[in-house]
């Protein structure tokens, strides 16, 4: 461990509206050591007509996680499986959360680039998306806030690095808003069921204490346009 | 390598974050690696005298809140006061048998710094501060510097990560002198490094060195002996006998690149300088021989060699060489050469012997590097001749020749030399320079008198890793409060016996069944009882009722921690070393008559030609209605007037055990001998008295038939429901090169082949193997073919595909141990899988987890193998004492023949002991060993006769029993007749 | 973006600018009407997005931050051609969906009220192909929001002889002018949409009914092309000809110091921008006039440059008052 106790969070930062000038919405988001940035680009005009939808908007989610971004310098595929199989949960979480048919016939296309990865690279890409979209001006239901939690001997864990997460089964759970209702969960390995209860209390636990940063963030960066609105 | 920090920044909680970057080179490449490290400010300093850490303290997941432990009142000595000791790495590393000392050491600080330093230095060593420091009574206690704001620092860009632990340690002793300094208590850091100690001074640190340390101490002369031998002032004359062993970096290139192989070393116990490596990539071990080839490796060392150019490349030795034949230099102080000229000359006549004949060499190698040392307390004698007779009070070197004969003699420095003289002593080893022929070690404590009933058995437990201490505190507290008036609650239904135990309603209520148990005479820990009861339709209800270990022994406890680290019970001679406290053993779990226990049943519907119709787990209580012994049960089922329900069961479960017996035979279940006897003991004197094989009665395979069912049964439960984890146990098919030489003896000697193709090949012709003249042989033989079988294990199931869970011995598929939970601890886990598999309670956590299975199965083997090891030598102790009063005339057989010696059992003392042709013959010259006849030839003593011994021959031989003086080790000596 | 000003104050615990974020109860007064930016469950209304609250009657509505460009009837937009189809054009202005510009709402040559003919439909290409920047008027919204737009008056059209400029289109302030002359021959169109376009001020637009000489040979080459099937005699052959300059892809000369006070200009709005002030013609000429205390326009796009000009607007302006 890292001098965390067992339900402490990581260094956790987030900025939103970083680019401001190129994307609809942009967010960038700080986890202990794993940095994501992410570009909501839309809602707009799909690029082919294929992937439209006319009751509703579709979701283009790009995943880079960039060759520099972990110890051993190895370039991803980004067709590699994991990634691909991130991207679709991903997928999936949005479609629920954001009010797609608020949108029809457009796409809304979502790029995450890690920068760094040091453990939490689903709950980082996760929260970094939905600050994004936020900032996008993008209806969705909630917020929803990621975190990751593992299993040490008799000890739950929240939040783990890279080298707690090489060694630990973990989940990854995003959660809708205040409440408890999970709008990702994802289970690489195996926890055993008894214990799983009590990982995913205290997931639970450090979602909300994510969405109470997040909800910080936005409103500090509202606060801050409205009074420059002001001058108007 | 590291240098840490690049910034800090401070959160919101009180909590700051640094980061820590550091190098590392992997395959040689270095790549940055930089990870988060939080600093806090509610560290409690955990002492009792402190008022401000109260607040402080945040309970952990399951709760608990951490304890405070350092006493208010902490030890007073004249130079220091009341004070907390802090330790630094090197202290624990060289002395970490002085800190487990109880008349020294308390309110002991270790810093995680140091606790880190010594997980990598040598996880044993770290296991044993851990279990210090959870252990209350010494008060030790870790606090994490390296997380505490105060406590932390950075590393300078000009200082080594040496330099800034060090500093690390000394800024934690000035933070706690400050914290406590309201309570009036000092603390004393203790290292023995002097720079650490001078910058200490000048932080107004009380540092004291080791020997300062104990001085202060009113009992320091008792302790003083203790403290490990530093480094040795380096004589001028540097001579090197070793070379040195690579650099770690070469090592991890040559292992990478395939020139270099690891495996563990494996000394002849005949050949303390002959030593064997497995290594997975070639199919024969690699031979190391002589001891610069393997250059301070100890027995059972990870080891890294390299092979020898083939022109080296040798036979396994014929010979037998000894340590002490050798060792003919005494005085500790002086290095010489000559041993080895000696050494080299025997080996080049065994080389050359060798040579001739070179179809059957192994490669051979040599060690240059020693990945882990297996180095733990050893038992040994001071030899007499090494110590002098100057008798000056100053601390003298002497040697300790050690009771294990693969391992070299070891040099410690003591001041007692004289007075410990003809004592088993413990000693530690602590290093081996390459400028010297022996190890280094120190004397850690005196076990008694050579030859005394109690120095011998704890040192043969000692040697064989035994734990035998007494339970601790917190292990005792696991039992039931009620103690030996635990029952069985008298009303199921009760609500408050369903409040204190709410499975209870799952258990079944077996105390109808008329359940008997049947075991050797004298046995209190009870494991199992059987019951048979012919249901309706002519089938049998065939029930085995096992303890219900797992019901006292609840996963997670220290009782269990303490029965997974034991693993098994020890049997000695006159001695029972439990796994499980006595309570539970021999009273609470122990299935004893008339009384209401708890039990997992396993019963199944057997027809009449007991095929399994059905089988039910289920956790009981049942009610023993008599514990036989396998006498009494045979005798009651012969017994023709006997004719109530219970000698009727007992009479079914015969016939169908027989059955099973018959189809298991049939399947190839080997029935091999090993040359078990018992010493009687007097009952008065409990002096030994005689020695006797062991004898079996028809009860005794009934007993083990259905626990061999049980077993099986049990296996397949698991395995179907944990396929990953289960608990199982494998027996190996034998490697046909075990075999080649036993074949090739008996086809040189006898004229017969044993079939090693499968067991049941093997089992039938082990059969045929019969000399009409020698009845002894087919046993004799039988014995040696156990010899090269492999060793059955435990394993868990994910470890291996399922084709390779075969138990050879058996004959079956698939097989664990579940049938003695009070004994062993591999039960204790297959009953906690049953009970997880019949879904009676949800299983722990690391029973599913499968690299903790694979470390619980590793423990497990290395017990049981010890414990095996640990009871054979008790056997063999007392034989030797028996023989001891009467030298007799026995006969033997011969097993093994060397170029100059020849190996004897002797069935009757189940005893086997090299007779060397120094004793047989003085005319050296004479000898004629004929290695493809596997037979020696040489002219007696007296010089009259030719006589020609060979393998399989029976002897007579005198026994009578001597004792070693060096290693003050009786020993059946046999002298050929 | 409107500030809340109609926000209704009768809810005393809402604060006039509150900002509420996603998830947040607006409101569980069931008599409010859910509008833009909530969603509604268990007789609660919640923000879907991150804004301000505004109450118009009964409508409750929150106000994203920032947001795509939503079109509205008889904004001033610029947009750029992103497909041709079949009597339309698809063009991207910003917003949600590329709006629509009927071949029907365009001015072509040879007159303003002529009907289009198949012979108009084979051609679109001449007239505006992918990529071509125009400006526009919203003429309708279609049911799902996006937009139809128009070209019908000599203001609008396709864009040339300038760079393009694109800024977040809450900061374009809606007013009735969006096409403004700037000091130094230079003019430029506020899209409401947040496209920006500056150019040189063209001839055209300096004497807008003199008489023109300097046609470019492609001008006339695509004019020979068009065979006149049915020319209006109401139209003044100068009418025509510069209805057809309207779709020359060829810009004129602009010389050194017109391009370089573009460019200043377009680091003034861009200055704008960053500071996120409105943009205003006043805002946009009060700038050009602070950004000549540095010679290069380059200069300006310094951050501590761009940050010291935009607190020189603001502050100019409030000492104007």
């Amino acid at each position: 461990m890292d001098g965390r106790r067992w339900n402490e969070l990581r260094r956790f930062q987030c900025r939103i509206n970083t680019h401001p000038n190129s994307a609809d919405g942009s967010s960038f988001v700080e986890q202990g050591n794993s940095k994501v940035v992410c570009i909501v680009e839309g809602p707009m005009e799909p690029p082919s007509r294929s992937q439209l939808s006319a009751t509703e908007a579709t979701l283009n989610i790009s995943l880079n996680v960039t060759p520099f971004s972990s110890i051993d310098r190895k370039r991803r595929n980004k067709n590699e499986r994991r990634i691909q199989e991130i991207i679709t949960s991903l997928k999936r979480t949005f479609e629920q959360s954001i009010i797609t048919d608020k949108y029809p016939r457009t796409t809304i296309s979502i790029t995450c680039h890690v920068l760094t990865l040091d453990g939490g690279l689903i709950s980082a890409v996760t929260n970094s998306i939905t600050l994004a979209l936020i900032d996008a001006g993008i209806a969705m239901y909630d917020y929803i806030s990621s975190v990751s939690a593992g299993f040490y001997d008799n000890t739950p864990l929240l939040d783990l690095n890279q080298l707690e997460e090489n060694d630990l089964s973990y989940l990854t759970i995003g959660i809708v808003g205040k409440s408890e209702k999970l709008a990702l969960l994802i289970l690489e390995n195996k926890i055993p069921l008894d214990k799983l209860e009590g990982v995913l209390a205290i997931a639970v636990a450090g979602g909300h204490r994510i969405r109470d940063m997040m909800d910080k963030e936005v409103r500090r960066h509202g606060e801050l346009r409205l009074s420059k609105l002001a001058n108007k | 390598m590291a240098s840490p920090v690049v910034g800090k920044k401070r959160l919101s909680e009180g909590l700051t974050v640094t980061s820590k970057v550091f190098v590392r080179s992997r395959n040689g490449n270095a790549s940055k690696i930089v990870r988060e490290h939080y600093l806090r400010n509610d560290i409690p300093c955990l002492s009792r005298a402190c008022q401000r850490c109260g607040e402080l303290v945040a309970p952990d997941a399951n709760g608990q809140l951490p304890k405070f432990i350092l006493s208010p009142e902490p030890l007073q000595l004249k130079e220091v006061g009341r004070h907390y000791v802090v330790v630094d790495t090197n202290i624990i590393l060289q002395a970490i048998d002085l800190l487990e000392n109880n008349q020294i050491f308390f309110d002991v600080i270790v810093p995680q710094t140091v606790l880190d330093e010594v997980r990598n230095k040598s996880f044993p060593i770290y296991n044993r501060i851990r279990t210090l420091c959870q252990d209350n009574e010494k008060r030790f206690i870790v606090f994490h510097n390296e997380f505490c704001e105060e406590t932390y620092v950075k590393r300078l860009d000009s200082e080594s990560i040496n330099d800034r632990n060090d500093r690390a340690i000394r800024q934690l002793c000035t933070w706690y002198q400050e914290h406590l300094q309201s309570s009036g208590i000092n603390i004393v850091l203790v290292t023995n490094d002097r720079l650490n100690k001078e910058s200490a001074v000048k932080n107004n640190i009380t540092t004291k060195n080791l020997h300062e340390y104990v001085e202060l101490h009113p009992n320091c002369s008792e302790l003083r002996d203790l403290i490990p031998t530093e480094e040795f002032k380096q004589r001028e004359k540097v001579e090197h006998f070793f070379e040195n062993h690579y650099t770690t970096s070469r090592i991890l290139g040559g292992l990478k690149n395939g020139t270099l192989y690891q495996g563990s070393v494996n000394i002849s116990s005949y050949n303390f300088l002959e030593g064997e490596i497995k290594v997975a990539s070639l199919p024969k071990p690699l031979l190391l021989i002589g001891s610069a080839n393997l250059n301070r490796a100890f027995n059972g060392d990870q080891v890294v060699v390299e092979l020898l150019p083939k022109s080296q490349w040798k036979k396994p030795s014929t010979m037998i060489i000894d340590d002490e034949k050798l060792n003919t230099n005494e005085d500790p102080n002086n290095e010489d050469t000559q041993i080895s000229d000696r050494e080299r000359r025997l080996l080049t006549q065994d080389a050359i012997d060798t040579q001739n004949d070179s179809s059957e060499v192994q490669p051979t190698g040599r060690v240059v590097g020693i990945v882990k040392r297996s180095w733990r307390l050893y038992v040994g004698q001071i030899v007499q001749n090494s110590v002098s007779k100057n008798t000056s009070n100053s601390a003298k070197s002497c040697f300790v020749k050690l009771m294990d004969r693969t391992l070299p003699r070891v040099r410690i420095r003591t001041r007692r030399a004289n007075e410990l003289l003809g004592q088993k002593i413990v000693v530690a080893i602590d290093s081996w320079p390459t400028t010297s022929n022996h190890p280094e070690g120190h004397f850690v404590k005196c076990l008694g008198e050579s030859e005394s009933v109690e120095a011998e058995t704890e040192a043969l437990l000692l040697e064989h890793d035994v734990e035998y201490r007494p339970f601790s505190k917190s292990v005792l507290d696991c039992l039931p409060p009620e103690g030996h008036d635990w029952v069985v609650p008298k009303d199921l239904e009760d609500a408050e016996v369903l409040r204190k135990d709410p499975l209870l309603p799952k258990r079944k209520d077996f105390r109808d069944k008329l359940v008997c148990s049947i075991d050797p005479p004298g046995c209190v820990d009870i494991d199992d009882a059987l019951h048979a009861q012919q249901l309706p339709n002519g089938n049998w209800e065939v029930g085995v009722h096992i303890a219900d270990v797992t019901h006292f022994v609840k996963p997670g406890t220290p009782l269990d921690a303490e029965g997974a680290s034991r693993a098994t019970s020890v049997y000695l001679v006159d001695k029972r070393i439990d796994m499980l406290p006595m309570l539970l053993g021999t009273d609470l779990c122990s299935l004893k008559p008339y009384v209401e226990r708890f039990s997992f049943s396993c019963i199944w519907e057997l027809d009449d030609d007991a095929n399994i119709v059905n089988v039910e787990f289920n956790k009981s209580i049942i009610k023993s209605r008599e514990a036989f012994s396998y006498e009494q049960a045979q005798l009651r089922i012969d017994d023709k007037s006997q004719q109530d329900d219970l000698t009727k069961g007992m009479r079914a479960l015969l016939r169908l055990s027989k059955k099973l017996k018959q189809k298991r035979l049939d399947a190839g279940a080997l029935n091999l001998a090993s040359p078990e006897v018992k010493v009687h003991m007097d009952s008065e004197t409990s002096d030994p008295g005689e020695v006797e094989i062991k004898k079996l009665f028809e009860t005794n395979s009934l007993v083990e038939e259905f626990m061999l069912l049980a077993n099986i049964s049990v296996a397949r439960k698991i395995y179907s429901e944990y396929p990953q984890t289960a608990m199982l146990r494998r027996h190996n098919s034998p490697p046909a090169t075990n075999f080649e030489k036993l074949n090739d003896m008996l086809r040189v000697r006898k004229n017969m082949a044993i079939s090693i193709e499968s067991s049941k090949a093997l089992a039938d012709s082990l059969d045929r193997c019969v000399d009409p003249n020698d009845e002894y042989f087919n046993t004799l033989l039988r014995i040696m073919s156990t010899r090269a079988m492999t060793a059955a294990e435990y394993f868990s199931s994910g470890s291996y595909g399922y084709p390779e869970f075969r138990h050879y011995g058996l004959a079956v598929d698939i097989y664990t141990h579940f049938t003695s939970p009070i004994r062993r601890y591999c039960d204790v886990v297959a009953h906690r899988q049953l009970a997880g598999a019949i879904g009676y309670e949800p299983l722990d956590l690391g029973h599913r987890d499968k690299s903790k299975m694979e470390t619980i199965c590793k423990n497990l083997n290395k017990r049981h193998r010890n414990a095996q090891f640990a009871g054979r030598a008790s056997i063999e102790y007392y034989v030797g004492q028996v023989m001891k009063n009467n030298e007799s005339v026995e006969t033997g057989y011969v097993i093994r023949v060397f170029s100059n010696g020849v190996v004897v059992l002797v069935p009757k003392f189940g005893v086997e002991s090299l007779i060397k042709l120094d004793d047989l013959t003085s005319h050296v010259e004479s000898v004629n060993f004929e290695e493809d006849k596997y037979q020696l030839t040489f002219t007696t003593q007296d010089g009259k006769h030719q006589r020609t011994v060979a393998v399989f021959d029976q002897v007579k031989v005198e026994v009578k029993s001597i004792l070693d003086q060096s290693v003050g080790k009786r020993k059946a000596q046999l002298v050929l007749l | 973006m409107e500030d809340s000003d109609n926000a209704d104050d009768e809810d005393g615990s809402m604060q006039n600018r509150a900002i509420v974020t996603p998830g947040e109860l607006v409101t569980d007064d069931p008599v409010w009407m859910k509008g833009h930016g909530t969603y509604y469950l268990e007789n609660r209304t919640y923000s879907s997005v991150a804004g301000t609250v505004s109450r118009v009657n009964r409508l409750l509505s929150v106000i994203p931050i920032r947001g795509r460009y939503q079109p509205e009837t008889g904004d001033h937009i610029v947009g750029r051609i992103t497909e041709v189809g079949q009597k339309r054009w698809k063009v991207d202005i910003g917003a949600k969906q590329d709006a629509v510009l009927m071949l029907g709402s365009v001015n072509l040559p040879g007159g303003v009220l002529r009907r289009k003919n198949e012979a108009d439909e084979l051609q679109m290409r001449n007239f505006l192909k992918e990529g071509d920047l125009l400006n526009a008027e919203v003429q309708s919204l279609f049911q799902d929001g996006s937009a139809s737009l128009h070209t019908r008056s000599l203001k609008y059209g396709k864009l040339r002889d300038g760079v393009f400029l694109k800024v977040p289109s809450s900061l374009v302030v809606r007013s009735k002018y969006h096409s403004h002359e700037l000091p130094g021959g230079v003019s430029v169109i506020l899209g409401v949409n947040g496209y920006v376009w500056l150019r040189k001020t063209s001839d055209l637009q300096q004497q807008q009914s003199a008489s023109h000489v300097g046609k470019d040979a492609a001008a006339l080459s695509t004019r020979g092309n068009y065979s006149v099937g049915n020319a209006s005699v109401t139209i003044t052959r100068l009418e025509e000809e510069s209805s057809w300059e309207i779709y020359s892809d060829v810009n004129d000369q602009i010389s050194q110091s017109i391009r370089e006070t573009i460019t200043r200009y377009a680091n003034c709005i861009k200055i704008l921008a960053y500071c996120e002030i409105g943009i205003t013609l006043e805002r946009v000429t009060a700038c050009y006039e602070a950004s000549m205390a540095y010679d290069e326009a380059g200069k300006l796009i310094d951050r501590e440059v761009m940050e010291s000009i935009g607190d020189d607007v603001i502050t100019a302006e409030k000492y104007r008052g």
